[in-house]
């Protein structure tokens, strides 16, 4: 793992609240949530669907949906400046130039009537002030990168022409054509076919190393998370519940609800196990969250005071962090599941390497 | 596709409370205000509408030669036609004729219109193409003649004149309703009940026409305003209602225009009357159709 | 596309066969002929059987009612309309001016309505839920709800009363003195172009708020575009397509459907030769009205479907 130094952060969220308004009352999205991601970076925003990932990215952005959707408190520290705090124009003129973000829908995600050489030049167009000419070219080089092969023709087709994965390397290319210091990646792959989800995700490996741009990966895949992420945030009903290195979270989860994830994770480099275990339960109604932990519902090891008051995040060990009153009391994962001994580099190897095509 | 590793991707929704017909209706007027002023004056319509005798201050049809084209004043207070009619109770009265047709053609219309859809869905293939093309060879057809021909051949009634009016509905109703009616048909359990052997008639009735009420109520509310418009333009013409009935369009109609300049009352309070009841159902009909289904454009 | 063009091109023969019979069997149903309308009114009252006999066979109307289609058939395969059962003139010339002056009213209204919804559409929309989007909606729901013949009479008693003047009664063309022409038919344009203008405002509005919330414009915002531009560039071309189809059927319906509007402005267009000529039950006349009415609407339908067709990719590769 690229363990750089770390050079301050680039993006700070701090104690970021993000609401809804619905018409069953208030959700709290995003329940003061703080993490950072260091220039150059990979960071994993996990969780299921509905634990306010996704609407942490659009708080990043400044996108929420308004009028229902509205940033109730934090700051958002990005190169030092609170984005909150910025005019629309200003903040404008971060997104696409300095975060750029891929959605998780390619089929919807790109406008169906126009050229995708437009939707691509258009970014460079307005951040760069680059002419047709110069934006055509960076649009051919930045759909090499991605791996689209006869760029100049296919620049004057239409999204409807490229197929899922196709779309998701056009996303990217449209993420990139700026060179943004940062890219928020929300469920990049959720929407592709197993085998495409691997290509792709090693493509934005690739290319934010080469480009240096940090990466906010947001997704519920912790394959995924294992592979590409330096550092790890697990989030459930708008909160963080545990915070480590990629190596940490995956040998040594220590919370009730990391655990159950990987637990339902099925492998492709393990024999077949008999059958995945699903965490019991659904999610909470965000509108009406228990007192105490919003897990302790649906879990196994859930004790009195789970249920009376809300756990901290706090050091499981350095900078391992967990919000769980019985997080040193959890069983070692091993001990869950019969697995390979663990030396922590579980990466799933045998697809590690295949896919991208120059 | 990822699904299995996909963990419960159940989206947190807030369960359903039961709640009572004055809470919907509450919620209705809270959330749409707009909707709810609309709902009020149909309801004060239809209350003006069964009260005409009690709340008429004259006889809609007693013509006062001493009164021809008398302004609005103390004794009538909307003034007075040609033949001396008071204009306030021939509105009043007149509210009877547009709820009659308005409701009458809207209900007929899009019932018709929703049977045609709901079957011409179901049976899909050779019967559905070709109620299809019934469909565009009477949407395609000039309003006014299919006017004009119902009321020469079956004669110059109120039921035949809704009928008339249901011509230009039934198209656009069963086009809406074929389109919702398609959706579901494609569901599991339509297929479950054909295997397990119900009938046709049972299977439209129960599983199709339940799932096709929204778009059915948004058309029928829709409807109820342009059933009233056209019913004062048909009049207007002197295809519709005829006189001495009091109906709106009608008091629009000869005199009203000839008369226009010495007794613009005449002219100004029916077409009053015709707007505000046309803008209420529609203010209605609109949140109606915002709360049902936001997607549906009616236009 | 040539395909898809081709296809669509061949349903609108059905279609147009269908109303042509359909017109022609209503006509043949109606109690009363053209003979009857002429001889048994006014001075000629009192013709003998032998006269309305030897009429009809002039007419044509002896023959059995399949070979009176087929006749009629045949001359609009022709493109030849036949005369007017009631004044003997050929068809086109009955039509022609009126059809010019029921086409220019259209075409004007079509433009103020456009003018007038496109702005206010979009407007409302982005400002959903505050007092402009209220007023936006309550103005377009008033001009649906105003009869546009009331609004007419509105107008010309405002001319009255305010200014003493009305707008001219006798139609001028526009090519014989312009300034005329316009004066006249610019107060039936607005007058059917306030309720045309609803209509595609709401259509505008309620198509914008759909197109604002597709995840490609959340892309558009997230490379940091101009709202302005994603507006003009993302949005507008994809809301457009169920605007100009609402355009486009509006257009085709006010062709033949001014009826009452005409005759408040006392405008000798499309719609009164309609009333005319089915009261004095002239067959030629009126089918060949309906044919011209609904051939127009259905028209406007195909290219509508070609439109979207040529705006929409997704439909143009199939």
């Amino acid at each position: 793992m690229n363990d750089r130094v770390s050079s301050g952060a680039l993006l700070d969220v701090r104690d970021l609240r993000t609401e809804f308004t619905t018409g069953g009352g208030v959700v709290r999205a995003v329940d003061g949530v703080s993490w950072d991601v260091r220039a150059g970076e990979t960071v994993a925003l996990v969780g299921e669907s509905g634990c306010g990932k996704s609407v942490s990215a659009l708080s990043i952005m400044g996108l929420v949906a308004r009028p229902a959707g509205r940033v109730a408190g934090g700051q958002i520290l990005f190169k030092g400046r609170d984005l909150l705090e910025l005019p629309e124009d200003d903040m404008r003129r971060i997104r696409g130039r300095e975060i750029a973000m891929v959605f998780q829908e390619p089929m919807t995600s790109l406008n169906p009537v126009l050229t995708v050489g437009r939707q691509i030049t258009e970014a460079c167009e307005i951040h760069l002030g680059h002419t047709e000419a110069q934006a055509r070219a960076r649009a051919i080089e930045v759909l090499r990168l991605v791996g689209i092969p006869d760029a100049e023709r296919r620049l004057r087709q239409y999204p409807h022409q490229f197929s899922g994965g196709m779309r998701q390397r056009l996303m990217i290319a449209i993420a990139l054509s700026c060179s943004p210091d940062l890219i928020l990646a929300d469920e990049p792959t959720t929407a592709l076919d197993v085998t495409i989800q691997a290509q792709i995700l090693d493509l934005m490996k690739e290319l934010s190393r080469s480009f240096g741009a940090a990466t906010l990966i947001i997704t519920h895949n912790l394959g995924v998370v294992a592979r590409y992420a330096d550092r790890v945030n697990v989030m459930y009903a708008g909160r963080i519940v545990e915070r480590g290195t990629a190596r940490e979270i995956y040998a040594n989860p220590r919370h009730p609800y990391t655990l159950g994830l990987l637990r339902s994770v099925p492998r492709l480099d393990e024999p077949k196990r008999e059958r995945l275990d699903p965490i019991q339960g659904q999610p909470p109604d965000l509108t009406r969250l228990p007192r105490g932990c919003a897990f302790a519902p649906r879990c196994a090891f859930a004790i009195e005071r789970c249920r009376a008051e809300a756990p901290p995040l706090q050091s499981v060990g350095g900078s391992h962090l967990s919000a769980c009153w019985v997080a040193q009391d959890l069983p070692q994962r091993s001990a869950l599941s019969p697995q390979p001994s663990g030396d922590g580099e579980e990466i799933p190897s045998s697809r590690a390497q295949r896919g991208i095509s120059r | 596709m990822t699904t299995t590793t996909d963990i419960a991707i159940v989206e947190a929704e807030a369960p359903e409370r039961r709640r009572g017909w004055l809470d919907v209706v509450l919620d209705f007027c809270r959330r749409r205000p707009l909707g709810a002023i609309g709902a009020a004056i149909v309801v004060l319509m239809i209350l003006v509408a069964l009260t005409a005798p009690m709340i008429a201050p004259y006889d809609p049809l007693a013509i006062d030669f001493a009164a021809m084209l008398a302004p609005p004043g103390a004794d009538h207070w909307l003034g007075t036609d040609a033949y001396g009619r008071d204009v306030l109770s021939r509105i009043i009265y007149g509210s009877q004729t547009a709820l009659i047709v308005g409701f009458g053609a809207a209900f007929v219309g899009s019932t018709a219109g929703a049977v045609l859809g709901v079957g011409s869905a179901y049976f899909g293939g050779r019967v559905d193409l070709i109620v299809q093309r019934f469909m565009d060879i009477f949407i395609s057809f000039p309003l006014i003649i299919l006017a004009l021909a119902m009321v020469a051949i079956l004669g110059n009634t109120l039921p035949n004149l809704i009928i008339a009016m249901t011509a230009p509905m039934v198209p656009r109703c069963a086009l809406v309703i074929r389109s919702s009616a398609l959706s579901v048909r494609e569901m599991p359990y339509v297929d479950a009940a054909r295997a397990a052997g119900f009938s046709h008639a049972r299977i439209i009735l129960r599983h199709m026409l339940p799932n096709v009420m929204a778009p059915y109520l948004i058309m029928l509310t829709s409807f109820l305003g342009q059933a009233i418009l056209l019913e004062a333009s048909l009049s207007f013409l002197g295809l519709g209602v005829q006189e001495p009935t009091a109906a709106w369009g009608l008091m629009l109609r000869g005199a009203a225009v000839e008369f226009a300049e010495t007794a613009p009352w005449m002219a100004l309070f029916p077409g009053l009357a015709i707007s505000l009841a046309v803008f209420a159902f529609n203010l209605f009909g609109d949140s109606l159709r915002d709360a049902l289904d936001p997607k549906l454009r009616t236009g | 596309m040539w395909r898809f063009v081709i296809n669509r091109f061949l349903l609108m023969i059905p279609t147009l066969l269908g109303v042509a019979l359909i017109i022609f069997l209503l006509l043949r149903v109606i109690p009363g002929d053209v003979v009857e309308a002429k001889f048994m009114s006014g001075e000629g009252s009192g013709a003998s059987a032998e006269v309305l006999a030897a009429e009809r066979a002039r007419l044509g109307l002896d023959k059995p009612v399949w070979e009176q289609f087929a006749i009629w058939m045949w001359g609009v395969v022709r493109l030849d309309f036949g005369i007017s059962m009631w004044t003997g003139a050929p068809i086109g010339d009955e039509i022609a001016l009126r059809f010019a002056l029921s086409l220019q009213v259209a075409l004007m209204a079509t433009v103020i309505a456009t003018l007038l919804a496109l702005p206010l559409g979009v407007l409302a929309a982005l400002k959903q839920d505050t007092w402009i989007d209220y007023a936006v909606r309550i103005f377009s729901i008033a001009g649906l709800a105003m009869p546009s013949f009331w609004l007419g009479i509105l107008m010309i008693l405002g001319f009255l009363i305010f200014f003493r003047w009305v707008p001219p009664m006798v139609y001028t063309p526009f090519w014989v003195d312009p300034w005329q022409n316009l004066v006249q038919l610019i107060w039936p344009a607005l007058a059917v172009g306030y309720r045309y203008s609803a209509v595609a405002t709401r259509m505008t509005r309620s198509s914008m708020l759909e197109v604002l919330r597709e995840d490609y414009i959340r892309t558009a915002r997230a490379k940091g575009l101009w709202l302005k531009l994603i507006l003009v560039r993302h949005a507008l071309k994809n809301a457009m397509l169920p605007v100009v189809t609402v355009i486009g059927l509006e257009f085709a319906f006010l062709l033949g459907g001014l009826v009452v509007t005409e005759q408040v402005f006392n405008l000798n267009g499309l719609g009164l030769l309609f009333v005319q000529a089915i009261a004095r039950r002239d067959y030629t006349l009126t089918q060949a009205l309906v044919l011209l009415v609904a051939s127009a609407f259905i028209v406007v339908n195909f290219l509508m479907d070609i439109m979207y067709a040529w705006l929409d990719p997704r439909i143009r590769y199939r």
